[in-house]
């Protein structure tokens, strides 16, 4: 390779590098679109919204809705932000984060962050059992978890996973069937239900 | 990530009154960070996605392992790599540990890595860890510099059929095609059937080397998931033939040096078996036993080689602030070897047991801020007996925007079989000739020793982490590493034994040899709109070997020193266009290997991808689009041809079903 070509390939480099670093503080201007994760904070709140517990996921008639968040917190404030005080069925909703799925045991919808997506499958088979409905950070828990997010062009989708949401027993609304980018799990035999 | 989105909170306030429908159609975008995990790691580590990987157009693993920061990947004939982190770059680099799904693929005959038939299906490749630096506490000897861990998806990941076919100049041909199902809500599978044709590279002044290959490839995973179990299941198989040219000697007198053009087999297997169980409170308790055979048989050397390994994991954590995890494992390794005049071992055959046990603690010093992760591996091998690799890493999280990382460790590798056992035929030096036609030839002979000595490395290293903005984020480690005991070749006593027939110099492979490295890598990462994202790094590393205890080696060090680039830089950018189009570019500065003549180049590759439809994906790829061919490595212990790596181009189209 002459010389001169890889002279000018370094200064290709160098160049490509520093306007990285010279455009990098007018992305903050860039405002049209939404914070990923402001968007999915306000999923949850929807997706509590249109599923429906059994009487006794509740103790009494004012527990809150209890939305868990499992592993490491993706949202920080921005999910208290959104839930602010917001009611759904005239219940509180509240907000509990940890990293151990047995401190979630009782919540109604628990979001797995993707720093649990190696253990997922044990915990939403657990969490499921205790009648938490598991919501996947990405794709690759599509499989394991209720419901679970992707990014498509841009946009945030979701997928249903109608047989975790059986093993769950939380009933969820068609509505949310209807917008599902795909719907899977469902029982070999029975017919569509939308 | 607390705190990484906005704090005037209006616009999130008001995202809570939003309709499903209106939250579905807002533009999103998505924070240049690495995963949670990645970002709060104690130690240098890069992770290539899948979708970095179908990015790039990558068709090997190798060719993967081109996107991350501080590996040196050099092609050093077209079914040959060198691969290595931090210095020390050679066809038989030994310094690296490979695992792909939990298996080790590294070879104890030269403790490096066959990786032509480390292979996958792509698309099925979930990620793959690029760990720089020692991660032997962990994961065990032969981590000296650095670990790579390739990570295939779950059965249930990969449901559906996946047929992929292409090809082009250099990639011949090639075809994958993958099918997964269900067979109860909790028990998934697929099966896989891979192939490819490659072509000849280029010789240093044009003209085909014989060293096309073809290889079939076949294999299935199986996951069953009861409650909080999952058992997994998965094996394949594999053959190959790689066309090869070696400088061979003649057997007998004169010994003289011959062109040899053959074609080598490459077979092999596994299988895996792995079960893992979530424990409540957070535990989770897995054991894995595999057994991998690998074939390969060329016209100066064979090999047959079985493994049976079990491993025993078991994590949990201890009151409040800390997390143990504490394991062991039993290897055995068999092999069996066909000798030739101009590389043999002996024994032929040999059989090994190698045990370890390790301890690991993570410990909150304070909450969410400050972490220390003690650790040590003990291992017994039978050559150099107990092995204590111990580490100890602090994490500190002063915001969550930013963290730091310092760690201190000492790993060894335990000499390879060739290195014990080896006497390789090199020559001849002097050939008989014209003049003196009764002369005798006199020829290199390299013997292993059994020292019962481990090289050794204690390495210190420093990084530091910092998401500027919601769009930029900035990587930065920089190490210092002190290698005692590297192998290197001295001349034995008598040095010239002109009696046997041949005659020949004799040298052995001692030990006499200590290096220090140091240097760092940097990678900024760079997503200014949701549909664009950059990527830059630049590593920089300096060598320094030098003989001890009265070795004489200088060619060693000089090369040791002059086979690693000083300076490599690459920038990757990927975006998506409207219509399902995709464009992707990565542009790679390596730097001059002094040591092997091979100057400095530039790469420039390009993938244009097209999403016709839900199901049909076409693209194009183009490598090495700045000049016709050229070198990256040139082989040195086997008189291997010195080849150049040509511009290709290939075309493929996925249908997924």
């Amino acid at each position: 390779m002459p010389l001169d070509a890889a002279k000018i390939s370094v200064r290709a480099i160098l160049l490509a590098l520093s306007l990285t670093l010279a455009c990098a503080p007018k992305s903050r201007g860039d405002s049209a679109a939404v914070p990923e994760y402001a968007v999915k904070a306000a999923f949850l709140l929807n997706i509590a919204k249109y599923a429906t517990w059994p009487p006794q996921a509740f103790p009494d008639s004012a527990a809150p809705v209890v939305i868990g968040i499992l592993g490491d917190d993706p949202f920080g404030a921005v999910l208290d932000r959104v839930v602010g005080s917001r009611v759904i069925n005239d219940r509180r909703v509240v907000v509990r984060r940890s990293k151990r799925a047995a401190d979630l045991r009782g919540a109604h919808v628990v979001f797995v962050a993707s720093s649990e997506s190696d253990r997922a499958a044990g915990i939403c088979a657990s969490l499921a059992a205790s009648g938490s409905l598991c919501v996947g950070d990405t794709e690759s828990m599509a499989a394991l978890t209720a419901i679970s997010f992707s990014v498509e062009s841009g946009k945030i989708v979701f997928s249903v996973n109608l047989a975790a949401v059986r093993r769950s027993n939380v009933g969820i609304s068609s509505k949310l069937l209807q917008l599902a980018k795909n719907v899977t799990g469902k029982p070999v035999g029975e017919r569509e239900q939308l | 990530m607390a705190g990484l989105l906005p704090a005037s909170g209006a616009e999130s306030d008001r995202l809570g009154d939003l309709s499903i429908e209106q939250l579905l159609d807002l533009k999103v975008t998505s924070v240049a960070r690495r995963e949670e995990s990645v970002s709060r790691s104690p130690a240098a580590i890069f992770v290539i996605t899948q979708e970095d990987i179908r990015h790039s157009g990558a068709r090997s693993i190798v060719d993967a392992l081109r996107l991350a920061p501080g590996l040196d990947v050099a092609q050093v004939d077209a079914h040959t790599s060198a691969v290595s982190a931090r210095g020390f770059n050679d066809v038989f680099a030994n310094k690296l540990l490979v695992l792909i799904d939990g298996r080790s693929v590294y070879t104890p005959l030269f403790s490096g890595v066959y990786w032509e038939v480390q292979d996958v299906v792509m698309e099925d490749i979930d990620r793959i860890e690029v760990i720089r630096g020692p991660g032997a506490a962990l994961w065990g000897a032969n981590a000296v510099n650095g670990v790579i861990n390739i990570t295939t998806k779950r059965a249930a990941q990969t449901q559906g059929g996946l047929l992929t076919m292409g090809g082009g100049n250099e990639e011949r041909a090639f075809t994958s095609f993958r099918f997964g199902g269900a067979l109860s809500d909790d028990l998934h599978y697929r099966v896989f059937a891979k192939g490819f044709l490659h072509d000849d590279s280029e010789k240093l002044n044009g003209g085909a080397v014989n060293d096309g290959w073809r290889m079939a490839h076949a294999g299935f995973r199986l996951d069953w998931t009861p409650e909080e179990n999952v058992f997994t299941l998965q094996g394949d198989v594999y053959r190959g033939f790689e066309d090869q040219y070696f400088q061979r000697l003649r057997s007998r007198s004169p010994f003289a040096s011959y062109d040899d053009f053959s074609v080598s087999q490459i077979s092999g297997g596994n299988l895996l078996g792995r079960w893992t169980r979530e424990l409540s409170g957070g535990g989770q308790v897995s054991l894995q036993t595999y057994y991998d055979r690998t074939n390969r048989d060329t016209s100066i050397f064979g090999e047959r080689r079985d493994t049976f390994d079990v491993d025993l994991q078991h994590r949990f954590t201890w009151g409040e602030r800390q997390t143990f995890v504490w394991g062991g494992g039993y290897r055995f390794g068999s092999d069996e070897l066909e000798n030739h005049f101009d590389i043999s071992m002996r024994p032929a055959q040999r059989s090994t047991n190698l045990f370890n046990t390790f301890l690991q603690d993570e410990i909150a010093l304070v909450k969410e801020r400050l972490v220390l992760t003690l650790g040590s591996k003990l291992e017994h091998n039978e050559s150099t007996g107990w092995e204590l690799q111990p580490s100890a890493r602090l994490l500190w999280t002063p915001t969550a925007h930013q963290s730091a990382w310092a760690s201190l460790s000492r790993a060894v590798r335990t000499p390879s079989r060739a290195e014990e056992d080896v006497l390789l035929r090199r020559g001849p030096i002097i050939p008989a000739n014209a003049l003196y036609p009764t002369s005798p030839a006199l020829l290199n002979e390299i013997s292993g020793s059994r020292d019962r000595k481990a090289e050794e490395v204690i390495a210190a290293e420093l990084g530091y982490r910092l998401e500027a903005t919601e769009h930029l984020s900035f990587d930065l480690a920089l190490f210092y590493s002190d290698y005692t005991k590297i192998g290197s070749y001295e001349v034995a006593d008598p040095a010239i034994d002109l009696l046997s027939d041949p005659a020949h110099v004799n040298i052995v492979i001692k030990k006499n040899q200590d290096a220090e490295t140091y240097g760092g890598e940097i990678t900024a990462t760079w997503l200014p709109v949701s549909w664009w994202k950059v990527r830059a790094n630049y590593s920089l590393l300096y060598l320094n070997a030098h003989p001890v205890n009265g070795g004489t080696d200088t060619i060693s060090e000089r090369r040791a020193e002059g086979s690693s680039p000083h300076h490599q830089a690459g920038v990757f950018s990927s975006i998506d266009l409207p219509h399902g189009f995709e464009l992707a570019a990565g542009l790679r500065y390596v730097d001059a290997l002094p040591a092997l003549n091979v100057p400095s180049y530039t790469a420039l590759d390009l993938r244009v991808g097209w999403q016709m439809s839900e199901s049909v994906e076409f693209s194009v790829v183009g490598k090495n689009l700045f000049d016709r061919r050229h070198v990256e490595f040139t082989p040195t212990t086997i008189g291997t041809a010195s080849t150049e790596v040509e511009r290709s181009i290939y075309g493929s189209v996925t249908i997924r079903f």
